[in-house]
């Protein structure tokens, strides 16, 4: 029993720290966003000779978003004769084949691709069947429900002038804020995971992470990794780490903002963020060791890269800390140095907050020119319990795939728009 | 009393919600964070944008003299004052002023000083010192006495610099800017850009070859002296670039620093469009050619 306690009370405090290194973290991005130097991409470049493009959107029964994905890309002020579009329908049972068709036959640059047959589902198969038509050197993914800005295309290509950039990520945006709770809490929760923390981990040289949309990659590379693994969920995470081990950086550009439609159900949420936690935990799984291992990676880099892998297991790691404090608590066991009193305290002071804590949303929504809605941080305690349980059970998922070499089946997420 | 406390404890545990609660009924900051949708990056947008609502304005005025009020094409009530080669009186000072010819000479004044637009629909001339807010020329500027301004330039023929100038933050010419005095910027676009008198015929003749991107972390340097070079690609540091002698760059010259071009080289090639941008600072210093685009966040010089 005393060999137990010991136990609980050494996971606790080592629990602790490492929350404190996320807030430090959170903190070093925030303070850097505020007082540190802002590194711009290359969008100010203005250059005649473009690249050819190919934009890839995946679409699995997408019939009540299609028509605005593909409008606001006819719109695109790049050059129509350097661009092809390749909507992928993925096994749709709905419209989405009479759609994609019925834009093929006006504009001769849209290229639909329809998996119908028996091949494996999901997005990551998807891409690998589109990219083999692609006849881009680079390639623009975006998501079926995203919209976007006439200038988009450009901004996110002209960085490729760069031979160190992989990959670029933009800024997601929700289109669908005013909706009910759920829609303004991811609002604010989006604000702070890209205006503040994918911008300073630019800034700073560390690990800006590709987002699977609103983004661009070489073909080249891709295909020298042998195209998107159809095991891994989060193909984007996936994508990242595999740049950063050959050498190449992903690039965010917070001005490439393009709107989205955030989940408006919480049931829909639920589902998005435990295949994100699993897809990412299998990230985690597969890449920590060869990460440390790679000489073309600097040590904050892969400080920073460790931290980013291990952001979907904390939340399962604090849901034992709170089992571990109970059991503790009725063992009347709860002292355990009085200095981490003090410290205890302030990770619950700082904590709740989705992994992006307050002072990081609030930095945000002040860049962003809005301050009344950060009115509903106090709110994002309930979304850091409904986070916490789900996240956990995506690591959960992760390791029994991991034991059991389970395949994961691909989740779209519901859309809601003209419902 | 314990009832009390409990109420009291109660409270203070919501209190942090309540303005949370208050906001997510009456809706007061619920709207989508605003993303310009017809957002296109481009050099011309000031002077387009001006021109668009200018003209809108002007085709309903019938007689162009003296001051009239603007028909309701702009966003608030403005004022025209059309002039012709003399400025006359206050007027001009906080209204837009269209002029008709050259702007000589302002009654009883030694430089022209506006809080507002100077607009040209033809070509202009300006031969007094003159400060504004932005100059708008439909033909040819030519520059002879210093000028200040402070937003932007556009100018849809050639424009002439001949006098020390403050070129505001965007200057914009659709035909070639010569430049022959010294300038500061922000941004300048133009077919060509013409700081001293650089030709591609210098190039050539024996001559080294880099062909792709230059890419470094550190710092760069180019510098020839007899031998002259053509780099086939673009010049992309996170430190400062420095390009000088008889070097002709057919990419685009990005720092995260500073670029300085110096004593003859070349960027980009005619017909196209290239960039130099320099985030701290972009210095042209005598001789130097640009098709295309130059941008500064920081300090941006033209010395010869």
């Amino acid at each position: 029993m005393g060999l137990l306690i010991f136990f609980l009370k050494v996971y606790i405090v080592m629990l602790v720290f490492v929350i404190i290194l996320y807030i430090i973290r959170h903190f070093v991005f925030t303070y850097n966003r505020v007082m540190g130097e802002q590194r711009v991409s290359y969008h100010d470049v203005l250059d005649s000779d473009l690249p050819y493009v190919s934009v890839l959107i995946p679409m699995h029964n997408e019939e009540k978003v299609a028509r605005y994905v593909l409008d606001a890309i006819i719109l695109q002020d790049y050059p129509k004769d350097k661009i092809e579009v390749i909507p992928i329908n993925d096994h749709s049972t709905d419209k989405t084949k009479d759609i994609l068709e019925e834009y093929a036959s006006k504009y001769s640059y849209i290229k639909p691709l329809h998996r119908l047959g028996d091949e494996q589902r999901g997005k990551p198969s998807a891409l690998n069947d589109a990219l083999k038509l692609a006849k881009g050197e680079i390639i623009v993914i975006y998501d079926a429900d995203y919209i976007p800005p006439k200038g988009q295309l450009r901004e996110l290509v002209i960085n490729f002038i760069d031979p160190e950039v992989g990959a670029v990520m933009g800024r997601v945006v929700p289109i669908n804020t005013p909706k009910n709770l759920l829609t303004r809490l991811l609002d604010l929760e989006r604000s702070g995971g890209y205006q503040i923390d994918q911008q300073a981990r630019y800034n700073l040289g560390l690990i800006p992470q590709y987002g699977g949309t609103v983004g661009a990659f070489r073909k080249e590379l891709i295909l020298k990794f042998g195209g998107f693994d159809p095991e891994v969920l989060a193909e984007d995470t996936d994508l990242t780490f595999k740049m950063y081990l050959e050498g190449y950086k992903v690039l965010y550009i917070n001005r490439a903002e393009c709107y989205e439609e955030a989940p408006e159900s919480w049931k829909v949420r639920a589902r998005q963020i435990r295949r994100w936690s699993r897809g990412h935990n299998q990230v985690l799984f597969k890449y920590l060791i060869p990460f440390w291992k790679s000489k073309d990676i600097s040590l904050m880099q892969k400080i920073d890269g460790t931290l980013l892998l291990f952001i979907y297991m904390v939340p399962f790691l604090m849901l034992l800390g709170f089992v571990d404090s109970i059991l503790l608590f009725y063992l009347g066991e709860m002292e355990i140095m009085s200095i981490f009193i003090v410290i205890l305290s302030l990770m619950a002071y700082n904590s709740f907050g989705n992994f992006a804590p307050f002072f990081q949303i609030g930095l945000a929504g002040f860049l962003d020119g809005v301050s009344r809605r950060l009115r509903l941080l106090p709110l994002f305690y309930f979304v850091f319990l409904f986070n916490l349980w789900y996240t956990s059970l995506g690591f959960i998922d992760a390791l029994v795939d991991l034991i059991t070499k389970r395949k994961a089946v691909w989740q779209k997420t519901e859309r809601f728009r003209g419902s | 009393m314990e009832l009390v406390v409990l109420f009291i404890f109660f409270v203070m545990l919501t209190i942090p919600f309540f303005p949370a609660v208050i906001e997510y009924y009456r809706k007061k900051d619920a709207s989508p964070l605003n993303i310009k949708q017809d957002f296109s990056k481009d050099p011309s947008y000031f002077g387009k944008s001006f021109l668009k609502i200018l003209q809108k304005s002007l085709k309903q005025l019938e007689n162009r003299e003296g001051i009239l009020e603007a028909p309701l094409s702009f966003p608030k009530p403005e004022r025209l004052m059309f002039v012709r080669d003399e400025v006359e009186g206050k007027d001009y000072e906080d209204n837009i002023v269209v002029i008709d010819g050259m702007l000589a000479q302002v009654k009883g004044k030694d430089k022209f000083v506006s809080r507002r637009e100077v607009v040209s629909l033809g070509s202009l001339e300006i031969k007094i010192p003159t400060k504004a807010r932005a100059l708008l020329v439909k033909g040819d500027l030519k520059v002879e006495k210093p000028i200040d301004i402070i937003r932007w330039i556009h100018v849809e023929g050639d424009c002439f610099i001949m006098d020390k100038s403050s070129l505001g933050i965007n200057l914009y010419c659709g035909g070639i800017l010569y430049v022959k005095a010294p300038c500061s910027f922000k941004r300048i676009f133009a077919k060509e850009i013409n700081a001293g008198d650089v030709q591609e015929e210098d190039f050539k003749g024996d001559k080294a070859y880099v062909r792709g991107t230059l890419r470094s972390k550190g710092s760069i340097t180019l510098k020839t002296q007899d031998r002259k070079m053509v780099i086939e690609g673009n010049i992309i540091s996170d430190q400062d670039i420095h390009i000088e002698g008889k070097v002709w760059v057919k990419g685009n010259v990005f720092s995260h620093s500073g670029v300085i071009l110096l004593n003859g080289c070349i960027v980009g090639e005619k017909g196209k469009v290239k960039s130099v941008i320099g985030k701290r600072r972009v210095k042209i210093i005598k001789n130097a050619k640009i098709y295309g685009y130059v941008h500064t966040e920081g300090e941006g010089t033209i010395e010869l």
